[in-house]
């Protein structure tokens, strides 16, 4: 924290842009010496001593002296988040970035202005307060700990005139927020998406067709161009032979965040449910929005939001912020049903559904998924190293059984065609993609 | 606390969330990439980079002092005060001096209570005693020095009043504070040496004249108030 001087033609947005010099208060300071002032004259007329108006002098002279500089107009105030004035709105920081915010103060005359802002521990922004001389720029630095929406606020300042004669009423600032978008982690994937089925993109077709993957040499038929004869082979064998493509197309991937409930966190040593699914999110949206994929992102859980497909930066740096206002489902809701909002949805996009499968829902969900034969992966984004909120005599017990019942869910579910893998970044999807694009097509 | 930066500042540790790319060079095509232009991302970057759009000079070393030294000094000229107003044989036993400083402490806890009042009555009570019961000289040069402590201890709560114990003082304001009040000070020195003048002159001014004269100098602060 700091403050700096300001140059006087960037005014700082007036907090109350009504307010005028009438909002200048007397001090208990200015009463005091007031009253003190006045009490020593009089009692050095009526005891007719010169030294206690001697002693008056000081306080006579000093308030006068003082007062003779106080401000013409309020104090004005602005919170400053990304170089522009902050009016409600939302300013964006990438996880573990600094955030840095500026408060602007202006006023007129010797003001002294006490900015206060509140405690934000997501922000890493402790309370405190600043003094400073207006007008001045008074700097607040924290780090982004965590993605999300938060609030940094309010901000207080107190002005103060005349060397504390005189105080202006609390100017407060409403919190502005900080959407801290995800910082995704490491992940490729070299594994063929299941069903690509857009017009052009990097996945090479099933079908054979125009295009510029060789896919091999056939018999020469009706309708083949006599440009695509593979002339080394018609010579080898004495009959025309072509040589066989399949075009390239872009695929359609859903990634289905389980957002029906949250476990883990900082305070338990270990990325949430909720960290580790909206950083894969990120990541493998990252990744196939730079392959030129239409990549969806969905809710699992009560508030059912969706961001439509799209692909290029712009549309990633939309998904950040779509993934940074994710929240999980409030404690003790009970009102989502167990179908995934998939409806409207093409059928050959590739589902990836980030689920702790912490909730039957879950399971319900994958395993209606899978009888309508969508292609589907689910990523398990319960963290390793998960601990208890509370040690009892049945803990042990009852993590055991908790346990063994998840792990027969799992088991249950790759039994009906849903492949389950653990998170673990880079790679980790390229087994079970193969595996899906394989069994996608055979059913074909 | 952060020094200024230069304009288009790199990302500090990595090229954006897909921090891992291997390459290094290849723009990314989806995460915020803090070295692109354009679109929210640049949004975002203006706002951690905004020293360098304002080009506003930094002062990245502002020396503050701590509100608690400054709380001492309070306490330390409202304990002088009180000790210089007080009769000799007091400031010489332990009682009354602790007394004292019992006070100043106070006041300096609460600088916006009635304890600053309340020392300012004390001391002028302490003055009375020593001059009426004790029959110790008036001096005027005294009761200026004592006037002046008193004033300083009361300035000084007036600041400390507003200012939160944690937080610190720039030493620009305590500068600006130093030289208006040492101004303070010696325009007293210089009204308290007229008046001493003015009282010793072997004619000196009656009682009658001297109430027109306070009354004067009252309507005279009036005025430079009104005026201000």
């Amino acid at each position: 924290m700091r403050s700096r001087r300001r140059t006087p033609e960037r005014a700082a947005a007036p907090a109350d842009p009504g307010g005028s010099a009438a909002g200048w208060a007397p001090t208990a300071a200015l009463r005091r010496a007031a009253m003190f002032g006045c009490g020593l004259c009089l009692l050095a007329v009526g005891l007719g001593r010169p030294d206690l108006l001697a002693m008056a002098v000081p306080f006579a002279l000093g308030t006068v002296w003082t007062l003779r500089a106080r401000p013409g107009g309020p104090p004005r105030a602005a919170l400053r988040l990304g170089g522009a004035d902050v009016t409600g709105g939302i300013a964006d920081a990438v996880e573990d970035d600094a955030v840095e915010v500026a408060v602007a103060v202006e006023a007129e005359g010797a003001t002294l202005c006490v900015v206060g802002p509140a405690a934000s521990p997501t922000l890493g922004l402790a309370a405190g307060h600043h003094v400073t001389l207006p007008p001045a720029m008074v700097e607040i630095t924290g780090t982004a700990h965590r993605w999300g929406v938060h609030l940094l606020g309010p901000v207080r300042v107190r002005a103060v005139a005349c060397d504390g004669l005189l105080a202006f009423p609390t100017l407060t600032l409403p919190a502005a927020g900080v959407r801290v978008l995800p910082l995704a982690g490491p992940f490729t994937s070299r594994a063929p998406v299941p069903r690509p089925g857009g017009m052009s993109g990097v996945h090479r077709s099933h079908r054979f067709g125009e295009g510029g993957e060789l896919a091999g040499v056939r018999p020469y038929g009706p309708g083949d161009r006599p440009r695509r004869i593979d002339w080394r082979t018609t010579l080898r064998t004495g009959e025309p032979y072509v040589g066989a493509t399949r075009p390239e197309r872009d695929a359609e991937i859903v990634l289905l965040l389980d957002v029906l409930h949250e476990a883990g966190g900082e305070e338990y040593g270990v990325p949430s449910v909720l960290d580790t699914a909206v950083r894969a999110a990120a990541a493998i949206a990252e990744h196939h929005v730079r392959q030129g994929d239409r990549v969806w992102l969905m809710e699992f859980g009560p508030r059912m939001r969706r961001l439509r497909p799209g692909t290029g930066r712009r549309h990633h740096l939309a998904q950040l912020a779509w993934l940074a206002e994710t929240r999980p489902m409030p404690e003790g809701r009970e009102t989502s049903g167990d179908r995934p909002p998939v409806a409207g949805l093409p059928p050959n996009a590739l589902v990836v559904m980030l689920t702790p499968l912490l909730d039957s829902r879950s399971a319900a969900a994958l395993a209606a998924l899978a009888r309508a034969r969508r292609p589907l992966v689910a990523v398990d984004t319960l963290p390793p190293g998960l601990r208890r909120r509370a040690t009892g005599e049945w803990s042990d017990v009852a993590e055991r059984l908790w346990r063994l019942e998840r792990e027969n869910t799992v088991g249950r579910l790759r039994e009906a065609g849903v492949p389950v893998e653990a998170w673990h970044g880079a790679g980790s999807l390229d087994a079970v993609l193969r595996d899906v694009a394989r069994i996608a097509a055979a059913r074909r | 606390m952060s020094g200024p930066r230069p304009a288009g500042r790199p990302g500090p540790r990595r090229p954006g969330p897909g921090r891992a790319d291997p390459g290094g060079a290849e723009p990314r095509s989806g995460g915020p990439d803090r070295r692109a232009e354009g679109g929210p991302d640049r949004r975002a970057e203006g706002g951690l980079d905004r020293r360098a759009a304002t080009g506003v000079p930094s002062r990245a070393a502002t020396a503050a002092l701590p509100s608690l030294v400054w709380r001492f000094l309070v306490w330390a000229c409202g304990t002088a005060a009180l000790l210089a107003a007080m009769p000799p044989d007091y400031r010489a036993g332990a009682m009354m001096p602790l007394f004292a400083a019992l006070l100043g402490l106070l006041a300096a806890a609460e600088p916006e209570g009635v304890w600053v009042l309340a020392l300012e009555v004390t001391t002028v009570g302490a003055w009375l005693v020593t001059t009426v019961a004790y029959g110790h000289d008036p001096s005027p040069l005294t009761a200026l020095a004592i006037g002046s402590l008193l004033y300083v201890h009361h300035a000084m709560a007036a600041l400390a009043a507003h200012v939160p114990v944690r937080a610190r003082l720039p030493v620009p304001l305590l500068t600006a504070w130093a030289g208006r009040t040492g101004g303070v000070l010696a325009a007293s020195a210089a009204v308290c040496a007229a008046l001493t003048a003015l009282v010793a002159l072997p004619a000196g001014p009656s009682p009658a004249v001297a109430v027109v004269l306070g009354a004067a100098g009252a309507l005279a602060v009036a005025f430079a108030l009104t005026r201000s």
